[in-house]
């Protein structure tokens, strides 16, 4: 029924909607592509956009400012689409003039993360980023903006979804997102975060209430489209004594760019579980920022496993504020193809007291590329700081690389800082020794290599996600594109 | 039956095991020693089929099986068990788990029912119980942190659960105590059987007293020089080995 008026408007258009039609029909302002007489909802658009979610309307001046009219324009913004409306008059006498406004107004909407612009993605010649090539792993990819497809379930009382606009954010969201960016005047990298912080569009915000202890955990599955580049962000506040745990799949089909912002604030004496599963397709590229600010005696232990995507970045900053916090950031890597999993990880200890634990496996075969940068920065401040930091990598192939850059940075007197980093192959004695037992060799290996990264899983305090992870590890080790036995040992 | 002829094995390019024959039949026990550096060692992992040990001549079977070409789990398979002299540390991996998995391969290969969770239990149970091994000891992971004798104690107990046609046992009892030789000693005793056949390897007479060998060789120099019976092993105490070096070289 509307989209037989909607064909109906479309033949009878008035002399203003032909004239600027002319003028916005086959992509003539900046490629971007309109649509006439559109249905949206119970509505017919004058004018669409829909890549840019720009809606142009022409008024004839008899039925503006009634109350339909507004709530037109309420629903329509509800849904993300911005309204912009024209008099009759304004195209006929004025058409340059409209047409200038239309360009800013879609200036304005195209994403900054885009693409093809020059100095938009972080390269390799900052220092963060020295071995991941961003650019280069983005060259040949055809992407559009989208939504992120976020799904949450599980315990979410306490979640939802992230407000379309900034103003219907509640003040102490708005107040996180608005802080300043994490790292930004020392590395000048974080082009990624601000980029999503002009989209910010998309992800969810959690809010747990001082003192509720809560022991089911909220699950978030991103999904990932072929051709779709989104962004998100997830804005958390754990009260003073709360607890709560949130586990994030993410997984996917085909070649998409997903681009996550992740703040965090753990309260005071308050408990944050955060186990993250990337499981991504092997043609995409996900970079995440995740950024962490810790009161008095919080506790924030995070596992992040990465079993997938051509590229992914996992950049983590922790921020200890508070005496006797504590904080776990712990993971593992396993990759094979080409993949490239790069795991950047900053610990500021800017309190005294504070006790900070990184310990990351890595399993890298084929022509596989892991990353791990691990900094621990104790403030003058942060007296009686524990620091410590293990990244372990197996080299399961001689194609595969590892680049391990571990850092410490003191500035007090009174710390126990540690860390260490190795790069080995598998036993080959052990190997002998079990296949002497009757384990065939694939089955041996695996063993091993189960061995090694459980060194970290046993650190997972939650019990299911502990065997999840076990289970998933497991999966990795028996996928069927294992390459058949390789000769690559000590 | 095992029959080994005319062995030659070379580590690197040296040949270490210089055309070696030997033969022990079902239910027999024979020793081989011989000073250190003769290739005791080497002739267990050439029998094991351990990477980087080289057969260039010579031809070793099982029950008339080519055991050569088979890699170190299907001769496991087929029967064969090394009780290594230095057992390896395997961080991580469980004693349970290990058991387990090395039970089931061996079993699902040999077409056997595999064991659930609690038919392994109890067998370990039993097995520990005469070895004298602790329940803790198998919350551990394989070798990690267990005393030399606990060491040898576990390689025990992983013949007694494998059930081998035939196992060498490459100085079982070096590094043991008399309490910790006699009950090494007493769990192979407890193995012997007419179908199995052993070769113990050893440096000292001490532990064929405890395990009483049908034959005695000396092997020298990569070769069998001198057979006999266990009285050969009393020679060799009071004389060692001097005559023999001398002789092969
Ligand atoms: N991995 C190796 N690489 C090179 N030579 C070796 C290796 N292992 C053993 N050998 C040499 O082989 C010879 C026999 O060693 P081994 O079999 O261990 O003797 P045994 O067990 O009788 O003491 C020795 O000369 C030793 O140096
Ligand atoms: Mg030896």
């Amino acid at each position: 029924m509307l989209k037989d008026k909607a064909r109906n408007l479309r033949k009878n258009q008035t002399d203003a909607e032909k004239r600027i039609w002319n003028a916005l029909r086959n992509r003539q302002i900046d490629g971007n592509r309109f649509h006439r007489q559109f249905v949206i909802g119970q509505y017919i658009v004058d004018f669409v956009c829909r890549e840019k979610d720009l809606i142009v309307e022409i008024d004839g001046g008899q039925h503006s400012d009634n109350k339909k009219d507004i709530e037109r324009t309420q629903y329509l913004e509800k849904e993300g689409y911005r309204v912009i409306r024209f008099w009759n008059n304004d195209v006929m006498n004025n058409l340059e003039g409209v047409l200038q406004d239309i360009t800013k107004e879609l200036e304005a909407l195209t994403p900054t993360l885009s693409l093809k612009g020059e100095g938009v993605l972080p390269t390799p010649k900052m220092e963060r980023w020295k071995y991941t090539n961003l650019p280069a792993k983005l060259k040949k990819f055809d992407l559009q903006e989208g939504e992120a497809d976020i799904v949450l379930s599980g315990m979410t009382d306490y979640a939802y979804a992230f407000p379309k606009v900034m103003d219907s954010f509640p003040t102490w969201a708005k107040e996180i997102v608005n802080k300043p960016v994490p790292g930004e005047q020392r590395y000048k990298d974080m082009m990624l975060w601000q980029a999503a912080n002009d989209v910010l569009k998309n992800g969810f915000i959690l809010d747990v209430p001082a003192n509720e202890k809560i022991s089911k955990a909220l699950e978030i599955t991103y999904t990932g489209h072929d051709k779709k580049q989104t962004t998100a962000r997830q804005v958390i506040r754990i009260a003073e004594g709360a607890e709560m745990t949130l586990i994030e799949y993410q997984l996917g089909a085909g070649q998409y760019w997903n681009n996550i912002v992740t703040q965090v604030e753990v309260a005071k004496g308050a408990s944050f579980k955060h186990y993250r599963f990337q499981e991504n397709s092997d043609e995409a590229v996900v970079t995440q920022n995740t950024h962490i600010v810790m009161a008095e005696r919080a506790d924030y232990e995070a596992f992040t496993f990465t079993g997938g995507g051509k590229a992914s970045r996992n950049q983590v900053h922790v921020d200890m504020m508070g005496e006797h916090a504590v904080c776990r950031l712990n993971g593992v890597n396993m990759l094979d193809g080409s993949e490239h999993g790069d795991t950047t990880i900053t610990v500021e200890h800017q309190a005294p007291n504070c006790n900070s634990f990184q310990n990351y496996r890595t399993v890298v075969t084929d022509t596989a590329t892991s990353v791990f940068q691990g900094k621990i920065h104790v403030h003058k401040i942060a007296q009686k700081t524990d620091g410590y930091q293990m990244a372990k990598s197996l080299l399961l192939s001689g194609q595969a690389t590892v680049n391990t850059k571990p850092e410490l940075e003191i500035y007090a007197d009174d710390v126990k800082c540690s860390h260490g980093a190795t790069t080995g192959r598998l036993d080959e004695e052990a190997l002998f020794y079990l296949q002497s037992r009757g384990i065939p060799e694939a089955q041996a290996r695996n063993l091993l290599i189960e061995a090694f990264v459980n060194e970290v899983i046993e650190e997972i305090s939650h019990d299911d996600v502990q065997e999840q992870t076990a289970h998933i590890v497991n999966q990795w080790l028996t996928r069927e594109d294992e390459p058949a036995n390789e000769e690559w040992l000590d | 039956m095992i029959e080994i002829k005319n062995l030659h094995a070379e580590i690197d390019g040296n040949e270490i095991l210089k055309g070696l024959d030997l033969s022990i039949g079902n239910g027999e026990v024979h020793a081989i020693m011989g000073p250190n550096g003769s290739g005791k060692s080497t002739l267990s992992y050439v029998l094991s089929g351990r990477d980087g040990y080289e057969v260039t001549k010579g031809s070793v079977t099982l029950d008339g099986e080519d055991i050569l070409e088979m890699s170190p789990d299907e001769r496991a398979v087929a029967g064969l068990f090394l009780a290594f002299q230095y057992p390896v540390e395997v961080p991580g991996v469980q004693m349970t788990t290990f058991l387990k998995t090395a039970l089931n391969a061996v079993r699902k290969a040999r077409d056997e029912d595999e064991l659930d969770a609690i038919g392994l239990l109890k067998l370990m149970k039993t097995k520990c119980k005469e070895l004298n091994i602790s329940d803790e000891m198998m919350k551990r992971a394989v070798n990690v942190g267990f005393s030399g004798g606990e060491k040898k104690r576990n390689e025990v107990l992983q013949m007694a659960m494998l059930e081998p046609k035939f196992a060498v046992l490459d100085e079982t009892d070096s590094g043991l105590d008399i309490d910790a030789l006699r009950i090494v000693a007493d769990g192979v005793n407890a193995l012997r059987a007419k179908e199995r056949s052993f070769l113990v390897i050893t440096h000292y007479q001490r532990l064929l007293d405890y395990i009483k060998p049908d034959k005695v060789h000396v092997l020298a120099e990569g070769r069998i020089v001198k057979t006999g019976g266990p009285e050969l092993a009393l020679e060799l105490e009071k004389k060692g080995y001097a005559e023999f070096v001398g002789e092969a070289a």
